[in-house]
């Protein structure tokens, strides 16, 4: 259909076509109300537009709009599962099929995150299934996940097509058997890399004998199950699956492999085995045998796997290659590896790679090679100590360039990696950047305050090991990324300082302050901060002062200075509007329970020199905030 | 005003009235597709003229224009090679290329006349027209009034833009 001009802003343009116009069309006319139309007629036109920005958007034309989104809208993804109470998803969509939330910080699959620092399922299993008995999918990525849950949630939704738990951890394989005995109508069934699994027997797999015979997908590459229990299970299920179509699993003949999904009906689109590495034959049999679309592979595959792949593969579109920490692991990917890929698969939007040695000349390939390139993210494994080639500077300028429209863009590297040079090159030349992960880059402030300059649209900051100060981050944050909706940070800028500054001048967002492994997590939520941390698990938030208790207002007013030793009664006795570890049994609210009622260790990096107003200066030693601050709108009291 | 659909000079002729009162005549299978009109004629033949008291006579023109052309493609005719769907995606394509007040017009003539293909189509090209833009920008198009609170905009938008972006 050619671009109707007359929807878009420039109405000169409107009468390209004109041959089906009517005369007096010109001037719209005032009868013309979207929203008296009958509501099936809306109710049609919405359930045509499923886009997750698109029904955003839509919800917010007019009450009846929001209504219609309500009543009609059948997916959700949820990036953050304390960004809003379960209840409130259920208040406001009615009749939703198919869920996604993600829980933990990404730090959780590095291993640095806090000892049962939250993300339980069980909250949203409870109150999507009582909601929504008809849902079809559920999606969960870095959530803890009872056996319990899975009961609830299978004897609840029967009628449960697709389950995804990723990353997920809490649960057995008894959990799993509720799901496989009454969902007979399982489509898809994923718990890759839920890696805590235990396997406490049980006929969860061969239960899935009983379904209706078309499960698609199954991804049990996962590290707890009984791996000979799977290989003796899985070829006797295998043939009542006649329509699975993608099949993976951590370890397996090749031959038992193929011989499972040859019993399918339809063309396999995607396969994965946790790890091969036995003949230098696998990776080119797999190549040539599939028609892969989406590629996961384990680094065993090494730089051989990749030049196959560059050679076989020249539609591929995403390529993801994890680290492996198995025993067989000795094949890393190099910069051969990764240039191999880049002059093969010109079609790439997606990379992801762990790599034992990288260069400037491999980051430059992928600017040479891959203008469609999205969202490119590599991690530099500390395998090696001879890699040479650092910093990456100029190959990240040469990336940058090169990759237009990159949204995502994530360097996990090592001391040296980047200088202050290259991280300026990302604010340069990454103004299109919306997710920013760096690991082990820069040198000092200047580098972070040059990207900030230029990465404008960032909405999503990870930094972990950067040598940014609190200041350099609280200035960047408030005043150059005003789209920021989610911070993780791990290193010397980590304080609660920091997190404070940002709560009180960032309207409704929230800081989790993780003293012992220096760490800060900073996220929006529309509903009230969560319950269920633990005693590492610092909240701050701001409560404006008309919502303070009287006991706690009466801090504010002109100066308090707090000496480091102070610190801790500073917060007790006034800050309970910023800082809050828990709340009282009476007050438990969503997401459940609270395991103590205990004030947290005050940061000792961190003391506040001074109030004004409702606003809160703080820094490090005896200076007294941020002079950039009060030239800048975005200091809000 | 006439309408030709079909050549066959058998078909029985329907008279349709519009709101301001122009005539129109139209073959039997034009007029069958719309569900509304074929329940009147079969209830009360086509001798009488059907008014529509509820459709300007140019919507009700764009209408049995595409009456006309769908009633034509259901036709085989032995001279001429069959359309093809693609043929008609192009031609329904051009026919909603309109401006959306049209649009908006033609639905509620869809809906009363009970054009269900009719009613598709529009209601598809409406949701093409939506995608990609902002709420404001929607509103404008489509002269929606806002008509939330101050109150209820911030909280509808934070929690959009916090939760569900």
């Amino acid at each position: 259909m050619s671009e109707v001009a007359s929807w878009g802003d420039s109405p000169q343009l409107s009468n390209k076509k004109g041959k089906n116009r009517l005369a007096n069309e010109s001037t719209p006319s005032t009868e013309c109300k979207f929203n008296l139309l009958p509501e099936p007629i809306i109710e049609s036109i919405f359930n045509r537009v499923e886009a997750r920005g698109d029904r955003n958007a839509m919800s917010q034309v007019c009450k009846l709009w929001q209504k219609m989104d309500g009543m009609t809208r059948k997916n959700i993804y949820i990036s953050n599962c304390y960004s809003i109470a379960p209840s409130d998803v259920s208040r406001r969509f009615k009749s939703l099929q198919k869920i996604k939330i993600k829980g933990k910080p990404r730090a959780y699959e590095f291993g640095l995150l806090v000892e049962r620092w939250g993300g339980h399922a069980g909250p949203w299993i409870g109150e999507m299934s009582r909601a929504y008995p008809e849902l079809l999918g559920l999606s969960m990525r870095r959530m803890d996940v009872t056996d319990n849950d899975l009961r609830i949630l299978a004897s609840r939704c029967p009628k449960l097509q697709k389950l995804k738990l990723h990353k997920c951890c809490g649960f057995s394989t008894g959990g799993l058997e509720h799901i496989t005995r009454s969902c007979r109508t399982l489509r898809v069934l994923d718990i890759e890399e839920s890696d805590d699994i235990e396997d406490t027997g049980g006929p969860w797999l061969e239960l899935l004998e009983n379904s209706d015979g078309r499960l698609e997908s199954l991804n049990i590459a996962s590290a707890g199950l009984e791996e000979e229990n799977i290989k003796e299970v899985l070829p006797v299920v295998g043939r009542s699956l006649k329509c699975i179509s993608s099949l993976k699993v951590s370890d397996m003949e090749l031959g038992s492999f193929f011989k499972i999904l040859d019993n399918s009906n339809v063309p396999v689109v995607e396969l994965g085995l946790g790890c091969y590495c036995s003949s230098p034959e696998d990776p080119k049999e797999l190549a040539s045998s599939f028609a892969l679309r989406l590629s996961k592979l384990r680094s065993a595959v090494g730089d051989r796997g990749m030049q196959v792949i560059g050679e076989t593969c020249k539609q591929l579109k995403r390529i993801r290659v994890d680290q492996d920490t198995s025993e067989y692991m000795t094949d890393y990917i190099t910069q051969k590896g990764m240039i191999a890929i880049c002059e093969g698969c010109r079609e790439l939007d997606f990379l992801v790679m762990y790599l034992s040695d990288v260069n400037n000349e491999a980051l430059a390939a992928v600017g040479r090679c891959l203008p469609k390139l999205t969202d490119f993210r590599i991690v530099l494994l500390e395998v090696r100590n001879d890699v040479k080639d650092l910093p990456l500077d100029e190959g990240v300028r040469l990336l940058l360039q090169g990759c237009p429209i990159l949204t995502r863009f994530s360097v996990y590297l090592r001391q040296g990696g980047l200088s202050d040079k290259g991280v300026g090159y990302i604010g340069q030349f990454g103004t299109k950047l919306k997710w920013v992960l760096l690991g082990c880059s820069g040198e000092t402030d200047k580098g972070l305050r040059l990207m900030a300059e230029g990465c404008r649209q960032l909405e999503r900051l990870e930094l972990r090991c950067c040598p940014f100060t609190e200041l350099q981050l609280a200035s960047s944050i408030l005043n150059s990324w005003r789209h920021l909706k989610y911070l993780w940070v791990q290193g010397v800028g980590a304080t609660s300082g920091l997190g404070v500054d940002l709560v009180t001048h960032k309207s409704g967002f929230l800081v989790e302050f993780m003293g012992e492994t220096q760490q800060i997590l900073g996220y929006y939520s529309a509903t009230r901060p969560r319950t269920d941390n633990p005693r590492s698990v610092c909240l701050i938030n701001y409560v404006p002062p008309e919502d303070r208790p009287e006991a706690d207002a009466k801090g504010f007013q002109g100066n308090t200075h707090a000496s480091q030793g102070d610190a801790h009664s500073f917060y007790s006795d006034y800050a309970d509007g910023y800082v809050r570890n828990s709340c009282s049994e009476a007050e438990a609210f969503y997401p459940g329970f609270n395991e103590n009622n205990l004030y947290p260790d005050a940061d000792e990096n961190a003391f506040y020199t001074g109030v004004v107003d409702a606003g809160l200066y703080l820094g490090v030693g005896d200076s007294c905030g941020y002079p950039e601050f009060g030239e800048d709108e975005a200091f809000i009291y | 005003m006439h309408f030709q659909g079909s050549p066959n000079m058998a078909e029985k002729r329907v008279k349709l009235i519009s709101s301001d009162n122009d005539e129109f005549e139209v073959d039997e299978a034009v007029a069958f597709e719309s569900e509304t009109l074929r329940n009147m004629i079969q209830d009360t033949g086509t001798n009488v003229p059907i008014s529509i008291p509820n459709v300007s006579s140019d919507i009700l023109a764009k209408v049995l224009e595409y009456c006309s052309y769908h009633a034509e493609t259901m036709e085989t005719h032995d001279d001429k090679p069959p359309i093809t769907d693609a043929q008609i995606r192009e031609w329904d394509a051009d026919f909603v290329d309109v401006h959306p007040a049209t649009l908006y017009s033609l639905i509620l003539a869809a809906n009363y006349l009970n054009i269900k293909n009719l009613l598709d189509l529009i209601c598809q090209a409406v949701a093409n027209n939506i995608r990609g833009k902002t709420a404001v920008e929607i509103r404008k198009i489509l002269h929606i009034q806002d008509d939330f609170t101050y109150e209820e905009e911030m909280e509808i938008r934070r929690e959009t833009k916090w939760a569900f972006d």
